[in-house]
């Protein structure tokens, strides 16, 4: 009895010692700077060319914060321009308009492609909204900010539709991009959340181990049993 | 014309009419980032043809509800609208390219499959299967004029382009592919940080599972010799585990000495040698045994007066096979018949059980086995420091004499 009370004992020192061993190593893995997806973006949308659209987007966006692809000039009158321009420009963010039609053989295969061509060679801090003619809703994204979010859809006739998400962009508050590390959120949810999945984790191992032995030494004796 | 300038025509007809002022048209939705560029070769490729040539690479006009024939409806329908012999070609976002040869000298379906050929070919070289549109309309027009006009019959699969040009167009179908923002892949996310909540788990789960490997190795593991060693609680015996009551003893007792009065009955009428000798032997050793308070002492004396009484049963020919005890239980338990693997301390033995306790063991059931009181509790009878344990009541004995001798042999040595 005091044999096996000893052994007890010994088996917990051991596992204590073990699991704080594992624990304790220095990462099992070099930490990686943390590069957030949108940052990827824009480091590979920096090494390519814009082409000849996306060009004049950027000159367009960078003039008067509008810009229209040629397919829709006519669609707006000078005045219903010029007031969405005055929006813009009365934004505390800066923002950066394209409206322009759906395209794919343009230098860019999506309005994805074709913001991230936008902010990277417009170079600015603010608030970067494509629509799409016939696509809404609106795609938006930020420099130096949060991404923003409205409730303008882009329905609708195209003059409202875009005052509409000139009026909420510039309407939005400034919020500073928080730049700081995701590593800061625990996915496991600090020693609380790390300790109950440990435990379930560990368990779960040693039945399955159970199991696994106890199957392969019914196996082995049975053999053994009938080669005898 | 500045390309800037290029209209977007609503319907076919002011297509037609922009196409009779300017014979080519490249909307920048479709020229790959590239459209002055486009509209420069594929004007130059037109002023070098033999014959004219309408080439529209464009938004579909809102009258053209044709889905992906848009290109071929438009070419057919602008070549009957400008009525002017030439080659019309019209391209657009999600529809085939539309071409159509009028009154040039070219049969037009020999002119369609050597620019099937052509295209194959710039394609190859390109490495893709869709060509870039203004690259496959310059493929078309370099088509027109790398060879004269032949006529219906001719051969096509031959491809007709120089290879410069074949590779100049390849070059340029790569360079015009459209940017694409990259995809989020798995295995270019940074490693999961090696955080707090994460140490902690990891610790645990090697503690957990080297403790419960640990204590179950100490335990014994089930399906391997030696799980059965300890008695889990509960489990039943004739006599409560560690518990053998008086009255068991006295049974016992009385027992054995009904059997020691029945072997000195038979010991005058039995055949003297070997067998007589061994039962003699029993009995004698047996007699020392039968006041004895300890419970072991007193099975010891009702096997021992068992295995005499076998031994003349033999030597009076009323039996063939000596007395042989089952392991776990041998006072109460039937004779062995049947053996069956138990570790004994490090080592596994076979040893001999009856029928009952070989049934158990392969289901997995602790026998019924003879336990007494020791310090710390009660235990096995095999457990315990004393020459039953070490012979197994003669289970592990090669016979009742031997048996016999290791008994006198502990008694003297007390």
């Amino acid at each position: 009895m005091r044999l096996r009370l000893l052994g007890a004992v010994l088996a917990v020192g051991v596992a204590a010692g073990a699991g704080y061993l594992a624990a304790t190593v220095p990462g099992h893995h070099p930490v990686a700077e943390e590069v957030s997806f949108d940052q990827q973006n824009l480091t590979a949308a920096a090494e390519a060319e814009p082409g000849d659209r996306v060009q004049a987007a950027i000159d367009g966006v960078r003039e008067t914060g509008l810009y229209i692809g040629p397919e829709l000039r006519g669609e707006l009158t000078d005045d219903e321009v010029a007031a969405i321009e005055r929006i813009l420009a009365g934004s505390e963010v800066p923002i950066f308009l394209v409206w322009w039609g759906a395209s794919y053989d343009s230098g860019y295969n999506t309005d994805y492609a074709a913001i991230d061509l936008l902010r990277v060679n417009v170079g600015e801090d603010g608030y970067y909204a494509v629509v799409s003619d016939g696509s809404p809703p609106p795609l938006l994204e930020a420099v130096g900010y949060e991404s923003p979010y409205i409730d303008a859809d882009g329905k609708g006739r195209p003059a409202a539709a875009l005052t509409r998400i000139a009026t909420e962009l510039a309407a939005l508050p400034a919020r500073d991009l928080d730049d700081r590390p995701s590593s800061a959120s625990d996915y496991w949810g600090g020693p609380g959340g790390g300790i109950t999945a440990g435990v379930l984790f560990g368990v779960g191992g040693y039945l399955g181990l159970l199991v696994v032995v106890g199957l392969l030494g019914v196996a082995l004796r049975s053999g053994r049993r009938e080669s005898a | 014309m500045l390309w800037t300038d290029v209209p977007y025509p609503d319907t076919v007809e002011q297509l037609e009419r922009a196409l009779r002022e300017q014979p080519v048209i490249v909307h920048e939705t479709m020229g790959g980032g590239d459209t002055a560029g486009a509209l420069e070769r594929i004007g130059r490729l037109v002023s070098e043809l033999p014959f004219r040539a309408y080439v529209a690479v464009v938004e579909t006009p809102d009258d053209v509800d044709a889905g992906i024939e848009a290109g071929r409806y438009l070419a057919t329908a602008l070549s009957r609208r400008i009525g002017e012999p030439g080659l019309y070609v019209v391209d657009g976002p999600d529809s085939v390219l539309g071409v159509r040869m009028v009154g040039t000298g070219w049969d037009e379906t020999i002119f369609s499959l050597q620019t099937s050929t052509n295209q194959e070919a710039v394609g190859r070289s390109a490495g893709t299967t869709v060509l870039s549109p203004t690259v496959d309309v310059e493929t078309v027009l370099e088509t027109a004029l790398a060879s004269p006009p032949q006529p219906s019959g001719s051969e096509y699969d031959e491809v007709t382009l120089a290879d410069e040009v074949i590779e100049d167009l390849a070059e340029r179908d790569r360079s015009l592919q459209p940017y694409e923002r990259p995809g989020l892949d798995d295995e270019d996310a940074p490693p999961e940080p090696w955080s707090t909540g994460k140490r902690w788990m990891v610790g645990t789960s090697v503690a957990i599972v080297t403790l419960l490997v640990l204590l179950q190795t100490l335990r014994g593991w089930p399906g391997w010799p030696g799980w059965r060693r300890r008695r889990p609680e509960g489990s039943g015996t004739r006599s409560a585990p560690g518990r053998p009551a008086t009255s068991d003893v006295d049974a016992l007792r009385a027992d054995a000495t009904a059997q020691l009065t029945a072997l000195a009955e038979t010991l005058p009428v039995a055949p003297q040698g070997d067998r007589h000798e061994r039962a003699a032997l029993a009995r004698e050793v047996a007699e020392h045994l039968l006041d004895s308070d300890d419970l072991l002492d007193v099975a010891g004396a009702l096997v021992l007066a068992r295995g005499g009484r076998r031994e003349l049963a033999i030597a009076l020919g009323r039996a063939r096979t000596p007395y042989r005890v089952c392991f776990f239980d041998p006072p109460r338990h039937p004779t062995a018949s049947q053996t069956v693997e138990w570790r004994f301390g490090d080592s596994v033995v076979e040893v001999p059980v009856c029928r009952t306790c070989r049934r158990d063991i392969k289901a997995d059931r602790v026998p019924e086995t003879l336990t007494v009181r020791r310090v710390g509790g009660s235990r096995p009878y095999y457990e315990t420091d004393t020459v039953w344990a070490r012979t197994g009541f003669g289970s592990l004995s090669t016979d009742i004499a031997e048996l016999a001798r290791q008994v006198a042999a502990e008694r003297q040595r007390r």
